[in-house]
């Protein structure tokens, strides 16, 4: 790690324990890792091996069993629901693996909304929307429905709203499992250069070894144990 | 706004629940109105009698048919400690020859110029002492094709008795029946006929100090006293009819509140996963909730605004002979009843949307 790079994720020795006694399920094990301003981090690894139990750890979906976890400068170790909303509405973006926009609002209603629900934007939340839009090549599809958008330009969309509240990290689920090799290209793309330019840090669940190609590392999961590839 | 936007996208599922809502709000509506008018036929001009007190004979019951008050008894309560204004009041049931299918109509006869007056609406005043006139409803005159000049006949006791219409009053129906209000001299004729030692009022109304109910009774034996509303609740079956309606919305309020917590809930099944969607991204259960909240206020003031000229016009169409009557309070009242019980209807959904796990946004795809 270089003198002044932004330590943006700090996972020291993270567990998730589902259920109890001879029940337990252990799907993420002693976990430790850190992720820095500027990386976009791809984290492979089969079904049912605690990718999503991960990422729902750092998105602040779920609280670790055991260990320390910092994201933003937040410690997610023991927090509430409500500071848990809160440090999602300030701290993260998601992408999820069907962009998971809302139907009824159009793709910069789509935006707004992020602004509505209480995050907080680099400025006017207005002024933010269309930037980003601009940025996604998506300014002629401000007024278009989800349901009249190709897949591509779902996620388009749906990345420049993790990007609304300006967070630390941004969490993509699978976000080219639905396109097509090339759209799912520019999709990462796309991604890869919002990170650079921003200085943001983004951890990429994907089965798609092509598409982990553009990640500056990649994490490895199975059963649970993180390894660095 | 979030809420307002999916409004408009789902507009024909939301159009159709308006228009439940709007019948929920129409139904509750026209049963308050018949309740109201139920009440208004009952005798609104009694609750409407101008004074603190009205006295009846003891034995009376405070009923309008028994009270029969001697010229010393009035005497006496008008003499009565407290009391600063004061007048009688005869009421009679009699027949109009004309029409009588119509029913019989309340004679009530007052003291010209003194508190028992009804306000004039057309025509003239009667003079003190004046017999042989009436100032007749507005709803007698319309109802029979009457108007100022014309004359009526009515009978009583087996005899005939002609009156001419001089005014209009809109004082409301008394014990059921339309009035017409004439001298309290032609009360005693109608009733009692030329005999002197007959009662000469059914009671005597009286204002000025704040206790005449309870302080005439005391000064003046044989008597006892009730406000306009106590002597109007006292009326036979007026209770009974009012908690008959009053219980009527209730049911109307209740399954209106049925109806949109249901719908209102099962849209909320159908959105598990865009409400996870919202609350991964940040948003409180509460922020959800208010959304829910909004779009219910919404749809409910959209309908009781479609509701409300609609029961007006019903209202204005149906024949007199239908007790209905709009009261702006009762209709208002009614109106935030039902927006009440809305919002209560969605209480269910906001109990299921705190429990949406935001967690069932990874993974899912919509």
């Amino acid at each position: 790690m270089t003198p002044n790079m932004i330590v943006t994720v700090d996972a020291r020795g993270i567990s998730k324990t589902y259920g109890d006694g001879e029940n337990a399920v252990q799907a993420v094990r002693s976990t430790t890792f850190t992720a820095n301003a500027g990386e976009l981090i791809a984290l492979v690894g089969p079904s049912g091996s605690g990718k999503t139990t991960l990422l729902a750890m750092l998105g602040g979906l779920l609280t670790p069993s055991e260990g320390s976890l910092t994201v933003g400068g937040v410690a997610l170790t023991a927090e509430g629901n409500s500071k848990l909303a809160q440090f999602r509405r300030e701290r993260v973006g998601f992408v999820f693996q069907g962009s998971n926009l809302l139907p009824y609002l159009t793709a910069r209603r789509n935006l707004l909304a992020v602004a509505e629900i209480g995050g907080r934007t680099n400025g006017d939340p207005k002024e933010v929307a269309d930037r980003l839009l601009d940025e996604m090549g998506l300014m002629e599809r401000a007024k278009a429905y989800p349901s009249e958008m190709s897949g591509g330009e779902r996620q388009r969309v749906a990345i420049a709203r993790a990007l609304m509240n300006d967070p630390a990290l941004i969490l993509l689920d699978e976000p080219t499992a639905n396109l097509d090799t090339t759209r799912g290209r520019q999709v990462v793309e796309m991604l890869q250069s919002e990170v650079k330019q921003r200085n943001k840090t983004a951890l990429m669940v994907t089965h798609d070894l092509r598409m982990a190609e553009y990640a500056s590392r990649t994490l490895r999961i199975e059963d649970g144990v993180v390894t660095e590839v | 706004m979030i809420a307002i936007d999916e409004l408009w996208y789902r507009r024909g599922q939301f159009a159709l629940i308006g228009l439940i809502v709007t019948l929920v709000a129409y139904l509750v509506f026209m049963i308050n109105a018949l309740g109201a008018g139920l009440l208004d036929q009952a005798g609104s001009a009694v609750k409407g009698l101008n004074a603190d007190a009205l006295v009846f004979a003891d034995n009376a019951n405070l009923s309008l048919q028994q009270s029969e008050l001697a010229a010393e008894t009035v005497a006496e309560i008008k003499a009565a400690p407290g009391v600063e204004q004061s007048s009688a009041l005869g009421y009679v049931s009699v027949q109009p020859s004309e029409q009588p299918e119509k029913g019989p109509v309340a004679f009530l006869g007052f003291e010209a110029g003194t508190i028992s007056a009804p306000a004039l609406r057309e025509g003239r005043e009667l003079e003190a002492g004046e017999t042989g006139a009436v100032l007749a409803d507005k709803r007698f005159v319309e109802e029979r094709g009457l108007g100022i000049g014309d004359t009526i006949e009515v009978s009583s006791r087996l005899q005939l008795y002609t009156f001419e219409i001089v005014g209009t009053v809109d004082e409301g129906p008394f014990f059921f029946q339309t009035p017409i209000w004439g001298a309290i001299e032609d009360f005693r004729l109608l009733k009692y006929g030329d005999d002197p030692d007959a009662p000469v009022a059914t009671l005597v109304m009286v204002s000025g100090a704040a206790d005449l109910v309870e302080s005439v009774p005391a000064d003046v034996p044989g008597t006892e006293a009730a406000t306009p509303g106590q002597t109007f609740n006292s009326i036979p079956g007026v209770s009974a009819q009012q908690g008959t309606a009053n219980a009527i919305q209730g049911f109307g309020l209740a399954i209106g509140a049925m109806v949109i917590g249901v719908f209102f809930y099962v849209l909320t099944l159908q959105k598990v996963g865009q409400i996870g969607v919202l609350k991964a991204i940040g948003a409180s259960s509460w922020f959800v909730f208010r959304q829910l909240l909004l779009q219910v206020f919404i749809i409910s003031i959209i309908g009781i605004v479609i509701a409300l000229p609609l029961t007006i016009v019903t209202v204005n169409l149906l024949p007199s002979n239908v007790p209905l009557l709009v009261e702006r309070d009762k209709i208002l009242m009614a109106a935030i009843l039902l927006l009440g019980t809305a919002v209560i209807g969605v209480l269910f959904s906001g109990r299921r949307i705190a429990t949406v796990d935001p967690l069932i946004a990874l993974g899912q795809q919509q």
